[in-house]
């Protein structure tokens, strides 16, 4: 009798045992942390917002054309570590309608300080030498429905609601050689780009498919091996330059300053991957 | 009991709750509903994430009824989507009037049947049931609200908060259980009681021998496009109506002129109540709509080649055919749909 209560007992340890292993794998193993660092440049100069109007253009592009800014931001995603072993740690994209419950999406500002902050405390502690980010909101995020926190769309979130999806991208000021006519709420020689399109779903019955999808997963190189542990934080530094969007892809504030869709703003995403890139590391 | 089938319920107990559990984590997708007919389509809305509650639907249905959602209150979704009329606006409405009286551009559609599409608005531009509404509260030409405001309004009311809470157990009203809640209304709206679907379901006589008729030739004739259970593929196609568009259609989403004047299938349950047709709601009687793919057709470079097949324009009936296939569309209006008090204020 005793004999099958022991049996009893070490089957339900077991049992419990796998199944608490199952819901948290790495629950034993202390986890290390990782910050990263956003800054933005326009070329060599750092960014730095206009209020507008203005007639002071600070920067100019590879056309020639002065501009200024004065509204920056992105979507950041599906951060990832990976390392030269195959060993990859992923930040726990959760999505909900509970905004306590979203996890994993990130929206840098330049108006906010602290959005170009991010800190992550569950990292798997191992050696990593890229860094895995997702610029825009992926397909995988929008086609749950509604969506709560930083997506609410009664709390600011960047949404295009006729052709649903949320805009990856923003870039808003003047240029100086943009035609466009003020309206309440923007300036003469306003420009407007925002970029954003997800679409990359299979097509109806007998439409070919033909959507643009301008989310971007970026994989970049740490330049080094950087070893995240219970005790090591590494910092990643990442300078983002707004000029090798605009001069990459050509962008003439002459025809293009009222970018509201996603066809036109695939030639600026695709410029994404040479725009960030990871600076240095503390 | 035996001692060994004390253990083995133990185990199972505890493997079953450590099961449970990772339900509960990914749940399944679900029909959430009962007495859809065989022949649907597959359920695309995402009720895993917004599981149906009897009190989640029946705020959904306060939400409709209520101008509280445009910016004057003096609109409600119910104002151009009416129950006796599949969910569409009145027949003399080609586009419906919002806030301060301003029109709309293209016909208010009916909501039938809508957890089986896989887009919305007849661009296809909206690919999920959720966000559809941001459309019409956030229009000038429809409720010319902001979704901030209408968070704002529905905290302060009296009967909101409490509403949310019962529905969603949450303390605070945020867009995305305000859409939750609109979706499972929404979701409700199934048209499946037609003669037709009685038909189909084995009565002979539900259908008359005329409709009979008519449904042959609406087979040969008109099924390409308007095929299926919703008599829709979801396609977008040019039907011929114009040779310059006012309205881009389907062009505005893809931004390719190929698809200029390209309007989504629409579906035909409920047909005969829903007039006007067509996206800017040109034709008031299913005998122009008739009379349009027979003699009207024009044609343009995007003109869908079913509409123009040997050198013809249009779709090659007579004046008798298209009787009785309109014959047959009455036999797609379910009237216990059209009158069910549950879908009611």
């Amino acid at each position: 009798m005793k004999k099958i209560t022991t049996i009893l007992f070490l089957l339900i340890v077991l049992a419990l045992n796998s199944c608490l292993q199952d819901s948290d794998k790495n629950s034993a193993v202390s986890k290390g942390t990782l910050a990263i660092e956003f800054s933005h440049y326009v070329g060599s100069k750092e960014l730095k917002l206009t209020a507008t109007p203005s007639d002071s253009f600070p920067y100019t592009t590879s056309l020639g054309q002065k501009f200024n800014v004065s509204l920056f931001g992105y979507y950041v995603t599906q951060v990832a570590l990976k390392g030269s072993q195959g060993n990859l740690w992923e930040d726990r994209v959760h999505t909900s309608v509970k905004a306590d419950s979203v996890s994993g999406i990130y929206q840098v500002l330049e108006t906010d300080s602290k959005s170009k902050s991010l800190s992550f405390s569950d990292v798997a502690p191992g050696s990593y030498d890229t860094l895995i980010l997702t610029i825009g909101i992926p397909e995988s995020i929008v086609s749950e429905g509604a969506q709560g926190g930083i997506l609410d769309v009664a709390k600011g979130a960047w949404f295009w609601n006729w052709n649903s999806g949320y805009i990856g991208m923003a870039i808003e000021g003047q240029a100086e050689n943009s035609p466009f006519v003020a309206k309440p709420g923007l300036p003469d020689k306003a420009f407007q780009l925002h970029i954003g399109g997800w679409k990359d779903v299979t097509p109806p019955e007998g439409e070919v498919k033909k959507l643009s999808n301008n989310v971007r997963t970026l994989r970049l190189p740490i330049g080094r091996t950087i070893t995240v542990s219970a005790d090591h934080t590494p910092e990643l530094h990442i300078v983002m330059d707004l000029l090798k969007i605009l001069n990459g892809s050509e962008a003439d504030f002459t025809t293009l300053y009222q970018l509201h869709s996603p066809a036109a703003g695939t030639k600026l995403a695709d410029q994404f991957g040479k725009a960030f890139v990871v600076d240095h590391v503390h | 009991m035996s001692i060994k089938s004390k253990i083995l319920l133990g185990l199972s107990l505890v493997l079953s709750s450590c099961l449970t559990n990772q339900e509960q984590r990914s749940p399944k997708k679900g029909p959430p509903l009962q007495n859809i007919p065989y022949y649907f389509p597959p359920i695309t809305y995402t009720y895993e994430n917004n599981p149906y509650t009897e009190d989640g639907f029946e705020l959904g249905k306060k939400l409709f009824f209520d101008p509280i959602l445009s910016s004057d209150s003096t609109i409600s979704c119910a104002s151009c989507h009416k129950q006796a009329l599949a969910f569409a606006d009145s027949p003399h409405h080609r586009v419906s009037v919002g806030v301060n009286d301003s029109l709309g551009t293209r016909n208010a559609p009916p909501l039938t049947n809508l957890i089986f599409y896989p887009s919305f608005m007849i661009d296809g531009g909206i690919h999920h049931l959720d966000l559809v509404p941001i459309n019409a509260i956030t229009s000038k030409f429809e409720m010319n609200e902001s979704m901030s405001r209408v968070i704002l309004k529905l905290q302060r009311n009296k009967k909101y908060p409490f509403l949310f809470k019962k529905a969603f157990n949450r303390d605070t009203i945020t867009s995305p259980y305000l859409l939750y809640a609109l979706s499972q209304y929404l979701g409700r709206l199934i048209s499946s009681n037609s003669p037709y679907d009685a038909y189909l379901l084995g009565n002979q006589n539900a259908l008359s021998e005329n409709q009979k008729m008519g449904m042959q030739l609406f087979q040969t004739h008109c099924s390409m496009c308007h095929q299926g259970p919703l008599f829709s593929n979801f396609s977008f196609r040019n039907n011929g109506l114009d040779t310059i568009f006012k309205d881009e259609g389907r062009q505005r989403i893809t931004e390719l002129v190929s698809d200029r004047g390209k309007f989504r299938v629409p579906s035909l349950r409920n047909i005969a109540v829903t007039a006007p047709y067509m996206h800017d709601g040109r034709f008031f009687s299913l005998e122009e709509v008739l009379l349009h793919y027979r003699q009207g057709v024009k044609k343009s470079s995007t003109l869908d080649s079913i509409l123009q097949t040997g050198g013809t324009l249009g779709i090659r009936i007579t004046a008798e055919e298209s009787k009785l296939i309109i014959n047959f569309l009455h036999g797609l209006t379910d009237t216990l749909f059209l009158q069910n008090p549950k879908l009611g204020p």
